[in-house]
């Protein structure tokens, strides 16, 4: 079984890079985009959870974005999730440019959050998650 | 100017002092004034005492006199014996202080004794009113003359005289005792009232008999142009305030007659005299009030001086707080920008980073489809990236520079700006502008075009895509104090929750948001200036920036 990506960034040359490292490894679908929150929440977040509710879906989510924030969107999505809406078996990483230890203090406090990756994204980081993934998501 | 603003809490002091030193001055001359006025009150009571006093030491010495005076000439008449006298006057001596000599005149006017000195028998005292009156006087009467000289004695004195009468009964002679007529006013030349002050005894022939003080009115002188005389007549006792005409002398009178004696005992009290002692105290009282008014002015400088220091600290305390106040807000405003810098100005070198980690790769895979695409991507960032960095130290900058302040025609400004930010725009907004301020405005050109430039660039920026007949208002207001610029747009207006971070920087709100920096170049450009900026807006209507600047240059603060 494959695993959902999704990137959501307001950069799309940082988007398209993620893309492009995510291209070639099978483990993964398509890597699908959202240019911000709004977007991702309203994408897989709006309707009650799905069929397919147990493929696991990654989450790489910069933190630095206009209107709402990577963190505020996270928050977000544990509330819809805890309502019963979109998928449940969902896996977080966050995506920033930051290497800021407040901001590895916030995302350590998301519950949703398992990793960190400091942009921009490389090879060291695929496999990282490839692990990551295989302790954090069954199946 | 601050040293005078400063200085303006002190005008309460100086109002006290002033205040304490007026009360002070005025208590003072109140009770001088009325101690003035008891005293001249009370001077026509203490002449009335005075002369009660006058009449009854008069009473004592004329009786004392006359007593001894009779008992002489019983012991004479007894024999008719000068001998018999000259005992009686060895062995009863009168009182020498008051009475001078005793005295006896034969019925033909010949002095035949005067007690402590042999008698010369050539003198003759037949002339003498005193021996005139008695020779043909009925009855016993007392005579008390005026004060003369003494054709024996030399001495001025009054003489008591009664008449002597042979055993037949026919006129034997004078016997007098002389007085000094300085013993009835002797009291109240101890007293001390004054130089104009006197008593004086005067008989009702009007003629003065003693004076404590002989100036013009001496002894044996007429008074009988005075006007006690008038007043005795309504009275024998009484009183009266009256200027002299002989010496201009103000007093107050009282008097008594004596009508057994024929005298009058009168006190004059000058109120010169009464006003004079009045002086004294007035002067020790106003000396009194000016020291008092001296420690007023030491205590008043000591408490100004305690005061402009404690001013002084607490205007270096407030200048010292303001100061750690704004290094806080520089400290927190710096925390805050390395917060934003480790993502904004970061991002973009992060991505061109991997960008070209992904060209180095391609190249070593001998993959070349996208490294040309890629390399120019990363051209592109590091170009944008430039240019945020530029625009971050703009606003570093602000403050920093001193900058000209010249004339700006705003018109001619605002449509520069707009033809720059409207070109290449196909379907663009229309521009409205009212100026309705005065001229001139004289600003700084940068600064004043850094303000418009951003916010017709915004206003430009966030218009609806659904709106028909896109606008944006320039309009200007103001005549000779501050001037107000507003710039307003029919757009997509601003989200509630997202004024906080307007004029942040970095605060950018979606896809259309800058590098978010402009509006924060903005608000500093005005604070720079001394100026305000506020924001109304309507989601989904338009939104409305009013910049106030004002027009008489501020003292430049630092940001």
């Amino acid at each position: 079984m494959q695993i959902n990506v999704v990137v959501v960034d307001d950069e799309p040359i940082d988007r398209y890079m993620v893309k492009r490292r995510f291209s070639k490894i099978d483990l993964f679908n398509d890597v699908d985009e959202a240019e911000s929150g709004e977007e991702f929440l309203a994408r897989y977040f709006n309707s009650k959870q799905p069929d397919n509710g147990h493929v696991p879906l990654l989450v790489l989510m910069d933190i630095n974005m206009p209107r709402l924030d990577g963190f505020a969107t996270i928050a977000e999505m544990e509330n819809r999730q805890n309502a019963g809406f979109g998928p449940t078996n969902v896996l977080v990483m966050m995506f920033s440019s930051s290497n800021n230890p407040k901001d590895r203090q916030k995302a350590n406090q998301l519950a949703s959050v398992k990793g960190y990756i400091v942009k921009p994204i490389e090879k060291r980081h695929i496999d990282e998650i490839k692990s990551l993934i295989s302790q954090e998501l069954p199946g | 100017m601050n040293q005078l603003v400063r200085s303006r809490f002190l005008i309460p002091y100086c109002i006290a002092a002033v205040l304490l030193a007026v009360f002070v001055w005025a208590v003072s001359f109140s009770v001088v004034s009325r101690d003035r006025d008891e005293r001249l009150a009370a001077g026509s009571e203490r002449a009335a005492e005075l002369s009660r006093f006058f009449e009854a030491n008069t009473r004592v010495i004329l009786n004392s006199s006359d007593s001894y005076l009779q008992a002489a000439r019983r012991v004479f008449e007894q024999n008719m014996s000068l001998n018999d006298l000259r005992r009686f006057w060895q062995d009863v001596p009168y009182d020498n202080n008051h009475l001078s000599h005793l005295t006896v005149i034969d019925a033909d006017g010949d002095v035949r004794f005067v007690s402590e000195l042999p008698v010369d028998p050539s003198r003759n005292a037949g002339d003498r009113d005193y021996f005139k009156a008695l020779q043909t006087a009925s009855g016993d009467p007392l005579i008390i003359s005026l004060p003369f000289a003494g054709r024996n004695t030399g001495k001025l004195t009054i003489r008591m005289a009664r008449r002597l009468t042979m055993p037949n009964g026919e006129f034997g002679g004078v016997i007098f005792v002389a007085l000094y007529p300085d013993s009835f006013t002797e009291f109240f030349t101890t007293l001390n009232l004054g130089p104009n002050s006197s008593a004086t005894l005067v008989g009702f022939d009007k003629k003065i008999r003693a004076r404590s003080h002989y100036g013009r009115l001496g002894p044996g002188q007429d008074i009988s142009g005075s006007r006690i005389w008038q007043e005795l007549a309504a009275s024998p006792i009484g009183s009266y305030k009256q200027t002299s005409v002989v010496d201009g002398v103000t007093r107050h009178y009282a008097y008594r007659a004596m009508d057994d004696f024929e005298l009058v005992a009168a006190i004059g009290l000058a109120t010169d005299d009464i006003t004079q002692s009045a002086n004294a105290f007035r002067q020790s009282v106003l000396t009194i009030a000016g020291l008092v008014t001296l420690v007023i002015a030491v205590v008043f400088l000591l408490v100004i001086r305690d005061r402009l220091n404690w001013a002084k600290l607490e205007h270096e305390i407030e200048v010292r707080r303001q100061a750690e106040q704004e290094l806080q807000s520089a400290n927190a405003d710096l925390t805050q920008f390395a917060y934003s810098a480790s993502h904004d100005l970061k991002a973009p070198l992060s991505s061109i980073t991997g960008l070209l980690t992904l060209c180095q790769e391609d190249l070593d895979d001998g993959e070349y489809g996208e490294v040309s695409e890629n390399l120019k991507r990363a051209q592109k960032m590091a170009a944008r990236s430039s240019a945020k960095i530029e625009n971050v130290l703009q606003i570093a900058r602000i403050g920093h520079d001193e900058e000209a302040r010249e004339v700006i025609e705003l018109g001619p400004l605002i449509n520069t700006i707009w033809q720059e930010q409207t070109a290449g725009l196909e379907d663009g907004p229309n521009l409205r502008v009212k100026l309705n301020h005065t001229d001139p405005v004289e600003h700084v050109p940068a600064s004043l075009g850094i303000i418009v430039e951003n916010l017709i660039a915004n206003a430009i920026k966030y218009q609806r895509v659904d709106e028909a007949e896109p606008w944006v208002e320039v309009a200007t207001a103001g005549n000779g104090g501050d001037l107000e610029l507003t710039v307003s747009d029919n757009g997509v207006g601003i989200a509630e929750g997202d004024r906080d971070k307007l004029f942040a920087m970095f605060g950018r709100f979606d896809a259309r948001s800058g590098d978010g920096l402009g509006l924060a170049l903005v608000s500093r450009q005005i604070e720079r200036l001394g100026g305000t900026i506020s924001v109304s807006s309507v989601r989904g209507a338009g939104s409305s920036f009013k910049v106030v600047l004002p027009r008489i240059q501020a003292e430049p603060s630092a940001i």
